[in-house]
């Protein structure tokens, strides 16, 4: 019971250590400030934002 | 030496159906457009731009007496490179009827986005049987302001190198220390885009509490305010100006110009207005022409506000030269809130794929240029 336990959790490890998650991980927290920064509708972000949306090719504001 | 008597023929054949065709499209009535400045200098959403236009007769001899009726649409969609303004590609900007004395008239408009327009003139003479009616149908290129095109070079350049940059140390693979999860250039990679996340959120938060802190409060005039040089209606004359839907980004909407006699209701016609819409956030022109009333003392056109942002519709009065009810003249004004409307989710994501795309090709690069050091270090 408990090596089975600690099997698992050596394979996550293994799984969190490995290259395609630490690139996911890292592609998605740029993607998700990406989000923040240009498309997000959130009247704080886009206020913040409008001058240099309106001003990027290929990110839409209103 | 056939040939060459062949080829000859063809030619004047060929220059003769050129110069017919030439002849035929020079000898239909038709409508001149001019642009100030010219198209190739306009900058989408900036300064209005000036349309002359000019409804010229089968001889080339402009159309006296004549009432354009103008319809103006916006280019096609766009979803796979968005203008900033995805909600008003595709739609009508305005459809407004203009006097033209001389056959000429003219109307200010900021173009809102890059791509083709469409702007069809129906020229028909305001006295029927003077001339035949007919329908022009012009097309005008307005090119993409050349700043977006920088600023996308240096977001791109960004993402390219934070992926080089994260692919780099993602590369690396060094194990991690006993009681660790991943190792720590892997850990000082991910703790560096959280961090940026969270720099991300403060700045958004900061900047928008400042910008909340001096607006100034609503002064309570919302649904009409009066310029500050405005010359008053005189009393004898009763002016409205109506807007007939919610003003809404993406739809164009239906106003009306209404005047008359104050005592009796008798309305007053060929009224000349200058009809001028300015942008509050901007202070600047979005939107100018000149018309006249009808016999029911009324003008009505449609128009789109294409930004969310409240705006101010200004009509000048002024008599016509053979009016029949003299009067000073006079300006009013109303506000128009605007609502906006946020972008597809479909054409946001379009964008985002992109941009995150560029962010995994630096990363893919980083992660193989570190592979091959690695290699031929060792």
């Amino acid at each position: 019971m408990y090596s089975s336990k600690l099997s698992t959790l050596k394979r996550a490890k293994q799984g969190v250590l490995s290259v395609p998650v630490q690139a996911i991980l890292f592609l998605s927290l740029g993607s998700l400030s990406l989000w923040m920064l240009f498309f997000s509708s959130y009247p704080a972000t886009h206020n913040t934002m409008h001058q240099t949306r309106h001003h990027t090719l290929g990110v839409g504001c209103h | 030496m056939k040939r060459s008597i062949w080829a000859g023929l063809s030619g004047a054949v060929c220059l003769s159906a050129l110069a017919l065709s030439g002849a035929a499209a020079s000898a239909a009535p038709r409508v001149e457009l001019q642009t100030d400045p010219p198209l190739s200098q306009i900058e989408p959403f900036s300064e209005p731009v000036i349309f002359s236009l000019k409804a010229v007769a089968d001889d080339g001899q402009p159309l006296e007496d004549a009432i354009l009726e103008l319809l103006l649409n916006t280019p096609p969609k766009t979803p796979w490179l968005t203008t900033d303004f995805p909600v008003v590609e595709g739609t009508m900007l305005a459809r407004l009827t203009l006097p033209a004395p001389q056959g000429e008239a003219q109307f200010q408009q900021v173009p809102p986005i890059r791509g083709s327009y469409q702007l069809q003139v129906r020229v028909s003479p305001r006295v029927p049987g003077t001339f035949e009616p007919y329908t022009d149908l012009l097309t005008f290129q307005v090119p993409e302001n050349p700043v977006k095109y920088r600023n996308l070079a240096i977001l791109l350049s960004i993402l390219l190198l934070a992926g080089l940059g994260g692919g780099w140390v993602i590369g690396g693979s060094q194990p991690p220390n006993p009681g660790e999860v991943a190792s720590r250039p892997v850990q000082l990679v991910l703790s560096g885009t959280v961090l940026v996340a969270i720099a991300t959120l403060l700045y958004i938060s900061i900047t928008a509490e400042r910008a909340g802190a001096h607006t100034e409060a609503p002064t309570g005039q919302d649904n009409y305010t009066e310029p500050l040089n405005a010359e008053p209606v005189p009393t004898n004359i009763t002016a409205t100006l109506e807007d007939q839907a919610i003003a809404t980004v993406g739809q164009a909407i239906p106003l009306e110009v209404e005047l008359t006699r104050a005592e009796t209701g008798e309305p007053i016609s060929a009224a000349v207005l200058d009809i001028n819409t300015t942008s509050l956030e901007y202070e600047r022109t979005v939107f100018d022409f000149t018309a006249q009333t009808d016999t029911q003392g009324e003008f009505v056109w449609e128009q789109q506000f294409f930004d969310g942002a409240p705006h101010l519709v200004t009509v000048h009065v002024s008599p016509a030269a053979n009016s029949s009810i003299p009067f000073e003249p006079f300006e009013f004004s109303q506000r128009i809130d605007v609502t906006g409307v946020a972008p597809p989710l479909f054409v946001r994501l379009v964008s985002l794929g992109y941009c995150t795309g560029v962010l995994a090709l630096g990363t893919a690069a980083g992660f193989w240029l570190r592979r091959r050091s690695t290699q031929h270090a060792l």
